[in-house]
Parts: C-alpha cells; sequence; structure tokens
C-alpha cells in the first residue's frame, strides 16, 4: 500500500510540475516524518507499534460457542487494518476433529503462529512449540492474573478460563422440597432422593461418563473427596483413598437410579436434558448461562458450588485451555504472533469476545470491564482465582480419561467392583509412557 | 399409473420383457407402502424439526409435533452463516468429481471390457481394493502428499482426490454395461472405417445411458458428502463445502439441531432430486450385463 | 497391423485411472504402512523405525479381543440382514402396483442422503430420554421409563446394525431388483403351468438366477459396512466401554483421540489386509463356483 501511494503522490507532484517545490515538499515531509516517528518510538508497545514486516500466519481457534467465529473474524479484521503486511489466515474446527486438524498441519510443519490448544503436551515434547519467552510480549506477561501463571510454565498461557458450578432447575428443585443447594455428598444424595421421590421419570444428578468430559466430571468428586490426580512425583493416582471413596459414592447414586443412567450420553447430551427439564442437577461451566439464556430463557435455576464429602475445604474446578505458538520459519512470524496476540487480549477485544462466549477472562485488566459486559457471570467471576485444575496437558491426559471412562462405565454396568475396576485402571496408566 | 415400467423404452439390450400384469399386486402395494413409511419417517422427523422454533426444541413438555412453525432455519443459515458459499464449493467438487471421473472411467472400462490383455485380473482386483480404502484410513499420509506438491487449499485437488477413490467403482459398472453391449454393433462400424474411439463415442456411450447416469450419480452423491478429506486439506473458510459447513452446527459447543437438521434438508435436496429424476435408470445401469 | 502392439496402445486408456489410483491411494496406503513399523513421537512425528512393536502393542492391548468381535458381528449382522430385507424389497417392488414409482423413490433417500445426516437423525431418534422414540412411546403409554437405547451394550448393538441395514438396504435393493428384472417371465409361467407354487417358483427360479447379484451384493456391503465409520461413530463411539468398538472406530480413537498413532497405524494396516485377504478369497471362490455350475 505505501508503493500506491507514493505513485499517487509522485504523479500529482509530476502534473504540478517544479523541482525546487518538490525538493522543499520532501523537506518537510522527510522533517515531519522524523518528529512523528521518534514520537512513535517513545509511545508505549501497546498503544502504537511499530510496523510489522510481512507475514503470513495461521491462527487458530476453537468452537467455543456460536459467537466465537464472528468475534474471531471480527478481531482478525481489525488486526489486519492496523498491520496491513501481515494476513492472517484463520482457522477452526469442530472439536471432535480439531487436535487433529492441528496436529495433521503441524507435522507438515505448517503449525499454527498462533493457536489455542487444550492438549499441548506432546507438541512440547516433541519440540514443535516455540516457548513463550519468545513470543508472548512483557505487557501480557504482566496482565496474567497470577494464579494462572505457573513460574515453571516453558509453553504456554491460558486463553481463557470457565468456572464449575452445579445448575439445579428450581422448579423441580422446589416441588421435591429441596430448598438450598446440596454442600454435601450427604446432601446431594438426600436432595436427588427427594427429587426421584416427587418426580419419578427424572433423572435427579447427571454424570458424564463418556468422552473427554469423564475427565472434569470425575474431578468434581475426586477433588469432593480431597483427593488429587497427580501425586507429587508426578504419578496417576486413580487408586488412592479419595479416589475410590468418589466412585462409590457415585457408583451407590448410580444403583439407586440416582444418577444418570445412560453411560453414552454425553455432555452436549446431558446439557440439552437440563434444558428440557430432564435432569435436575447438573454440573458444568459457567458458559452453559449463555446457552440457557439463548434455548430456553424461561427455565428458572440456580448455580451452586460443587458439593464436598464433610471435612473437605470448599473448591472449585476451572478449566482452562491455552495458548501456544508453532516454531515459525522467521522473525517476522514470530513478531506477527506477537502482535496478534497482544491485539486479542486487548480488553476491548478481549471482553467483547469473553462476555458473547461465555468464558471468563484470565487478564487483570479485563476482569473489570468483562465484569460491566457480562453481569450475569459475577458469581463466577468471584470464583475464578481459587479454582483447581486438572492435568489436561500432561501427555498421558487423553489416554487417562480414556481409561477412566471404561472403568467408570464397567463400574456403574456392573461389570466390575469399584477396587477392581480402579486398580486395573491404576495398572493400565502406570505402563503409559511419560514426557 | 400404468403397469407397465415405463423405464425401459430405450432398452435395446436384450428382448423386451414387458410385465404386463393383468391386475395390480395389492399385497404388494401395501408392503410397498409400509416399506416406504418405513423408511421416510426419520426424515419426517428431522423435518418436522428442522421447521420448529429454536427455542421450542428443549422446552417441556417433549414432543415431535411442532408448536409453532419457524422458517428462519432455512434462511438463517443462508444470511448468518456461509451458506452460500459451502453450497457453491460442494457444487463445484461434485461436478468436476463426476466429470472427470467418468471422463477417466470410461476408456478404461471399454478396455477392460473389450480386451483381454495381461494386467486384465490385476488392475480389476487393484480398483477393488481401492474401494477397500477410504480417505479416513489414509488421511495423514493424503496430507503430507498434498503438502509436498503444494495442493492443500485446493479444490482441484480435492476434485482428483475423491476421483481417485470413487472411480474404480464407475470402472467396474461401466466395464459391465459395455461389456452387455454386442460388438456386432462395432464391428459393422470398424467396416465402414471406423477407429475403436469412434464408435466408443457414437455408438457404445448412447447406448450406455442407464450405466452413465449410475455410475455418474455415484460418483456426485459420493463427492457431495464427502468429509474427511476436506476437512483436512480444505483450511481456507472460502473453500469449505457443504458436508463441513453443516458439521460445524453440531460438533460445536451446543448443537443447533433446528439449524442443523434445516441444513441437512437443503444440502440433501440436490443428491436426492438427481437420484429421483434418474432414478429409472438406475435398475438397467447397475447391472446392464450378467455378472461374471 | 501388428494387432498385440495396437492392443497393447489400447491398455493405454486404463492408464490414467491406474496413475490417479496409484498416487493418491498407494502412496498414502504405503505410509500408513510403513508408519505402522516406525516409532511416532507423541504428535505423530517418524522418530526411527521399530519393527514389530507396534504390532506387540496391538495384540497385547486388552480391548482387541472385543474390537475384532465386534468387527465380525456388525459386519455380518449387517450383511445378512440387509441382504434379507433387500430380497424381500426387491420382489415387493418388482411386483406392479400403483404408487411403485412412489415408493422406488422414497427408496432412493437413505442412499442419496449423506451418512452423517442419516446418523444424525437416527441419534436424535433414539436418544436415551429426549429421543423421539421415547418421546412417542412415553406421552402413548407403551413405555413407563424411557429406553437407553444406546447405552447398553446389548440394545446399542442391535441399533447401530438395525441403522446399518437401514442405509445399506436402499443400493442392494436396486441391485437385487436389477437382477429380478433380467429374469424372463417365460420362465416363472412355464413353472406355474407345470404346477409350481410361489415358493417353489422362488426357490427354484428366483434364487438360482438372482445368486450372482446377491454375491456381488454381499461382497460390496461387506467391503462398506466394514470401513463404515460414522454410524458408529455418531451414535455410540464406539460405546458403552469399547462395546461397540469396531477396527476402523478403534483405530481412528487411537489416533486422534488418545494419541497412539503407532498402534492405530498397525491396527489400520492390520485390518486392511484382513479385509484383502477375506475380499479376494471371497471373490475367487465365487468365480469358482460360478465357473462350475454356469
Amino acid at each position: 500500500m505505501l508503493e500506491i501511494r507514493n505513485l499517487k503522490y509522485r504523479s500529482r507532484l509530476n502534473r504540478e510540475g517544479g523541482r525546487s517545490r518538490i525538493a522543499v515538499a520532501a523537506a518537510i515531509a522527510t522533517a515531519i516524518g522524523l518528529v512523528v516517528s521518534t514520537s512513535l518510538v517513545n509511545a508505549s508497545a501497546a498503544t502504537k507499534p511499530k510496523a510489522l514486516a510481512k507475514a503470513t500466519i495461521d491462527f487458530y481457534m476453537g468452537p467455543y460457542a456460536a459467537t466465537t467465529d464472528g468475534a474471531m473474524k471480527k478481531i482478525i479484521n481489525s488486526f489486519q487494518k492496523a498491520n496491513p503486511n501481515v494476513t492472517v489466515r484463520y482457522q477452526t474446527a469442530p472439536w471432535d476433529t480439531y487436535d487433529s486438524k492441528m496436529g495433521t498441519a503441524a507435522k507438515a510443519g505448517d503449525g499454527p503462529g498462533l493457536g489455542m490448544q487444550y492438549t499441548y503436551g506432546k507438541y512440547a515434547t516433541d519440540g514443535l512449540l516455540d516457548p513463550i519467552k519468545n513470543w508472548v510480549s512483557p505487557a501480557v506477561m504482566k496482565d496474567i492474573i497470577p494464579e494462572f501463571l505457573n513460574p515453571k510454565e516453558k509453553w504456554v498461557i491460558p486463553d481463557l478460563a470457565s468456572v464449575r458450578g452445579v445448575f439445579h432447575n428450581t422448579a423441580i428443585a422446589t416441588k421435591a422440597g429441596v430448598t438450598s443447594t446440596p454442600q454435601t455428598f450427604d446432601a446431594l444424595k438426600a436432595a436427588a432422593l427427594k427429587i426421584k421421590a416427587s418426580n419419578p421419570g427424572i433423572t435427579p444428578v447427571g454424570f458424564i461418563s463418556t468422552g473427554d468430559d469423564v475427565g472434569a466430571s470425575f474431578s468434581y468428586y475426586l477433588f469432593g473427596a480431597g483427593g488429587e490426580w497427580i501425586d507429587k512425583e508426578g504419578n496417576f493416582l486413580v487408586d488412592s483413598t479419595a479416589s475410590i471413596a468418589a466412585l462409590t459414592f457415585l457408583k451407590d447414586l448410580y444403583d439407586n437410579k440416582l444418577l444418570e443412567q445412560d453411560v453414552t450420553a454425553n455432555r452436549g447430551a446431558q446439557e440439552e436434558r437440563f434444558q428440557a427439564g430432564q435432569t435436575a442437577i447438573l454440573p458444568t461451566g459457567n458458559f452453559f448461562v449463555n446457552t440457557l439464556k439463548t434455548n430456553v430463557p424461561n427455565l428458572k435455576y440456580k448455580v451452586g458450588a460443587l458439593p464436598r464429602q464433610s471435612g473437605v475445604k470448599p473448591f472449585g474446578v476451572g478449566v482452562t485451555d491455552f495458548f501456544v505458538s508453532f516454531k515459525q520459519g522467521s522473525k517476522a512470524q514470530t513478531a506477527a504472533s506477537t502482535a496478534l496476540m497482544d491485539h486479542l487480549l486487548k480488553p476491548s477485544n478481549y471482553v467483547a469476545w469473553l462476555a458473547a462466549d461465555g468464558f471468563l477472562p484470565i487478564t487483570k485488566s479485563a476482569i473489570e470491564p468483562y465484569r460491566k459486559a457480562a453481569p450475569d457471570m459475577a458469581p463466577f467471576l468471584d470464583n475464578l482465582t481459587a479454582a483447581k485444575f486438572y492435568p489436561s496437558a500432561d501427555v498421558r491426559w487423553a489416554k487417562v480419561v480414556s481409561i477412566m471412562s471404561e472403568s467408570v462405565q464397567n463400574v456403574f454396568l456392573g461389570r466390575t467392583s469399584v477396587a477392581e475396576g480402579l486398580k486395573s485402571a491404576q495398572k493400565q496408566i502406570d505402563a503409559l509412557p511419560r514426557a | 399409473m400404468t403397469a407397465t415400467p415405463m423405464n425401459v423404452p430405450a432398452q435395446k439390450k436384450r428382448r423386451m420383457r414387458t410385465r404386463q400384469r393383468p391386475r395390480a399386486n395389492r399385497v404388494a402395494q401395501l408392503l410397498g407402502f409400509l416399506v416406504a413409511i418405513f423408511i421416510i419417517a426419520p426424515y419426517i422427523v428431522m423435518f418436522l424439526v428442522s421447521i420448529m422454533p429454536r427455542t421450542e426444541v428443549f422446552t417441556p413438555p417433549l414432543h415431535v409435533i411442532p408448536r409453532a412453525i419457524d422458517f428462519s432455519n432455512f434462511t438463517i443459515p443462508w444470511t448468518d452463516f456461509p451458506l452460500p458459499i459451502y453450497f457453491r464449493n460442494s457444487l463445484i467438487i461434485a461436478f468436476g468429481a463426476t466429470v472427470l471421473g467418468l471422463l477417466i472411467a470410461i476408456p478404461a472400462a471399454y478396455v477392460l471390457a473389450r480386451f483381454r490383455f495381461r494386467f486384465r485380473t490385476a488392475i480389476t482386483l487393484t480398483l477393488l481394493m481401492t474401494q477397500m480404502l477410504s480417505p479416513a484410513m489414509l488421511i495423514l499420509g493424503l496430507y503430507q502428499e498434498f503438502r509436498q506438491f503444494g495442493l492443500l487449499n485446493n479444490l482441484v485437488a480435492v476434485i482428483v482426490v475423491n476421483t481417485a477413490f470413487t472411480v474404480a467403482f464407475a470402472v467396474l459398472i461401466l466395464s459391465d454395461v459395455f461389456e452387455s453391449i454386442p460388438f456386432e454393433i462395432e464391428e459393422a462400424a470398424f467396416i465402414d472405417g471406423a477407429s475403436r474411439f469412434g464408435t466408443l463415442v457414437r455408438i457404445v456411450l448412447p447406448l450406455s445411458g442407464p450405466g452413465l447416469a449410475t455410475a455418474g450419480l455415484f460418483l456426485f452423491a459420493q463427492a457431495w458428502n464427502e468429509f474427511t478429506l476436506a476437512l483436512t486439506v480444505l483450511s481456507d473458510p472460502e473453500l469449505t463445502p457443504l458436508s463441513i459447513g453443516l458439521y460445524q452446527f453440531y460438533g460445536q459447543f451446543d448443537k443447533q439441531w433446528t439449524y442443523l437438521f434445516a441444513t441437512a434438508v437443503m444440502g440433501a435436496l440436490p443428491v436426492i432430486l438427481c437420484f429421483m429424476y434418474l432414478e429409472r435408470w438406475l435398475i438397467k445401469g447397475l447391472t446392464a450385463g450378467s455378472i461374471k | 497391423m501388428n494387432q498385440s502392439l495396437q492392443r497393447r496402445a489400447y491398455a493405454l486408456w486404463a492408464l490414467p485411472v491406474v496413475v490417479l489410483v496409484l498416487v493418491f491411494v498407494a502412496y498414502p496406503l504405503g505410509l500408513l504402512i510403513v508408519s505402522s513399523f516406525s516409532s511416532l513421537s507423541f504428535s505423530g512425528q517418524v522418530t526411527g523405525w521399530a519393527g514389530w512393536d507396534n504390532y506387540q502393542a496391538l495384540l497385547i492391548d486388552p480391548a482387541l479381543p472385543n474390537v475384532l468381535r465386534n468387527t465380525a458381528g456388525w459386519t455380518v449382522g449387517v450383511v445378512a440382514g440387509t441382504l434379507l430385507i433387500s430380497i424381500g424389497v426387491a420382489i415387493v417392488l418388482n411386483e406392479n402396483f400403483p404408487g411403485r414409482r412412489v415408493v422406488r423413490w422414497i427408496l432412493v433417500i437413505p442412499w442419496a442422503t449423506s451418512l452423517i445426516i442419516t446418523s444424525l437423525v437416527f441419534a436424535w431418534l433414539f436418544d436415551s430420554r429426549l429421543g423421539t422414540i421415547n418421546v412417542i412411546g412415553m406421552s402413548a403409554g407403551i413405555l413407563s421409563d424411557p429406553i437407553a437405547f444406546l447405552g447398553a451394550g446389548q440394545t446399542a448393538k442391535l441399533i447401530l446394525i438395525f441403522v446399518g441395514i437401514f442405509v445399506s438396504v436402499p443400493f442392494t435393493t436396486y441391485l437385487l431388483l436389477s437382477g429380478l428384472q433380467g429374469i424372463p417371465a417365460e420362465y416363472y409361467e412355464a413353472a406355474s403351468i407345470d404346477g409350481a407354487n410361489r415358493i417353489r417358483r422362488f426357490r427354484y427360479i428366483t434364487l438360482p438366477l438372482l445368486r450372482p447379484f446377491i454375491q456381488l451384493a454381499g461382497l460390496l456391503n461387506a467391503i462398506y459396512v466394514f470401513n463404515s465409520f460414522p454410524i458408529i461413530w455418531i451414535l455410540t463411539r464406539g460405546g458403552p466401554a469399547n462395546d461397540t468398538q469396531t477396527i476402523i472406530t478403534y483405530m481412528y480413537k487411537m489416533a486422534f483421540s488418545t494419541d497412539e498413532t503407532g498402534k492405530a497405524a498397525a491396527l489400520g494396516t492390520g485390518g486392511f489386509f484382513l479385509l484383502l485377504l477375506l475380499g479376494s478369497a471371497y471373490w475367487i471362490t465365487l468365480r469358482r463356483s460360478n465357473r462350475i455350475t454356469g
């Protein structure tokens, strides 16, 4: 674009003629240019970055909500307008195929300059990722909420967060005589029994035994029983006392028909059942608030904390995905990635995106604007920093979830006991190769 | 409704048999209608959901018949989502694969039908083998190959690969069809000085209408619905075909069933209409000759 | 003119097909086979030669026997069911009755519709709580509790086979219908003059003449069903607990869900050669028996 402008300028000069006039004009232009550019350099990086060199990068974002696509396109357009030398190729895919799409591209050397990724461990192990010190700007690093920043973390920064809460159908609860959201395991079972008695056809408590969400699902009760996924040496611990307690509790609920009986119903299906009033209590993420508003605006519900065993401290479960950058071929591409990251996390862009999608921000600068933009999410926002996370970035996590899913299903279907099921899961998990 | 199968007029391959029965078979009629109802029922349910307003789908009590009708499910995908682009790309890919497939299948089928040469069995078996593979199985290798040859984000490359995986079927069908055309007709033309190519184009092809229709339909339908390959090698949003666009309604966070089914109805219509139009030729096309 | 040279020149007409297939099918297949013998990093990069390691890991996988059994049951169930039903439907459609054309049109719909769409429709119908079948059953009073069709192993398998048959019947019916239309009416007339009733006519005229078509339909169906992915993936994901996992869904799961790409390649290669073996054996026995009985 600069060339075109110069050409126009030159042709106008030629028409108006006069070499000396050109010389004076050029001198003045240069002087102004110098003044302006020095003041530009002095300005902070966030308000007027220096022009980027020509580059093309791929940018991946997952389909968090129906509004994600539009929000991303808006952000990319504004970025490209401000940085005409940079071309950003926006990529997305349904969750099912998101990782394989990025993986296939990465394996062939086409990894994105900036991308959202939830399972980055394997790419890091294989040396495909660029460490964050190379591409995340200092301004962004300082802006990230400290609780989300692990000082030992080399490869990623979080992109957004969701906090889990337990959604209760108010109408069903009232009819059953359940007045407050259950805070303990015992209270949960009592509430479920009351609900089953007064609403026989309904599933009292939803639980996801299939797919990727088993990790989150089981985490609620594992943490609720005071347990952890990984011990201090980095071993996965699935047949710990807490784990057995959690699964025993769940199995008890299942046998009494208080828990979702269909072990192949995934999170989407169970969220639909909650919307249809067929499931009374469902733990899921804060993004569900937006879904409910869009699909069943007349449904009355309450959000409560995750129940726990007596003696366990209150906790939250949070999930973040991550931003990664694959090693790019040139400095210009890395610089473009950095600039895009800056642009994306600017509160005006970031908050607009997250408020529409129903997710929580991970930067300090975004918190207050977000609170104003999405007042429904206020209670979740307050719990953001107290949340515990499950080890989704570990290279073994995908397989661990798969093994746990089979064990849980086998236990529920009565094919094995809780102790046996977890023991065999532990054996399989111990055999997994580590990073 | 006449009793004669009206789809038989052009059949010169074998003696015409009019199956003129004196009276309609009522038992068959009943059974036929039952079959039809059974087959169409699921799709009717799909259609009913597609005309429901979005907020009604999960509002209790659970129901099948819509309480209110909302046709915006059919229009919103066109205005709020890039459906025109999806349709355009699918049309390009499907037509391309059909034309290319027929262009290369016809000569190959002719040669397999008329000549007995050494590699005949090998080629037939190889073709059969390709039917045992699908792009989903080979996706990693395909992506690497595409990248090596600079074919990513290239609709032509997708057309060619679609053809590669479906042309076997076309060749097998067409070689059967060609084989059932009596060689004497061609021989007569040779005597008059026509070349092989000439007889292929001017004699064999016109007699193979049903076979060509069948083969063409298969190629079209397969390419129209192809998913895995397009998903992996077409990342440019301008090049997304309908099969992927549709999946985005489903794969997202909350499945948008009404848009999904409405788009599915619209997306299936072209292929279904083609099939229905050419249905009378399908039977003759599938097995014009005897199966060896 | 040199006949054999001319003949060889015409063989070139088959060249585009062969080249196309070699480049876009054989080459990626080669890559798959090579991957199965390579050691692959977590993200799937080739890091060296692994010999039979991936195959060994596959053979000790506790899910493998289940996967193989399921694949066999799924394939046999769908093919057998499809053939049985298609013969019946083809016979019905071979008769004349008003509205026959409409029935034949409707039969085309599952065939022409994308497999993914059909699978989604059945997912909607059979959902264990919100599914149409449950809704109708409950509101009509037939069911007191919703049935978890896809949540229990046995019913899930039956439903999947049902859907597999549903989408395979149209193509097979048309194939068999063409065969039926090729049977001269005179045969039936002669037979009924000789006193043969419907059943005998069917057994001694229809079936034998239809046999080549049935065999071809069986083979083609078996190949498609063996590799069929969307139906199982969308309806059950191979669950519950690998009860409905087949070779191709398990391969996909290992390659894309649990990052076991080496094992996935081994399973894919193994599955392909298994199918090749069975398919070739079937084809060869077909040709031999057809030649004997003529």
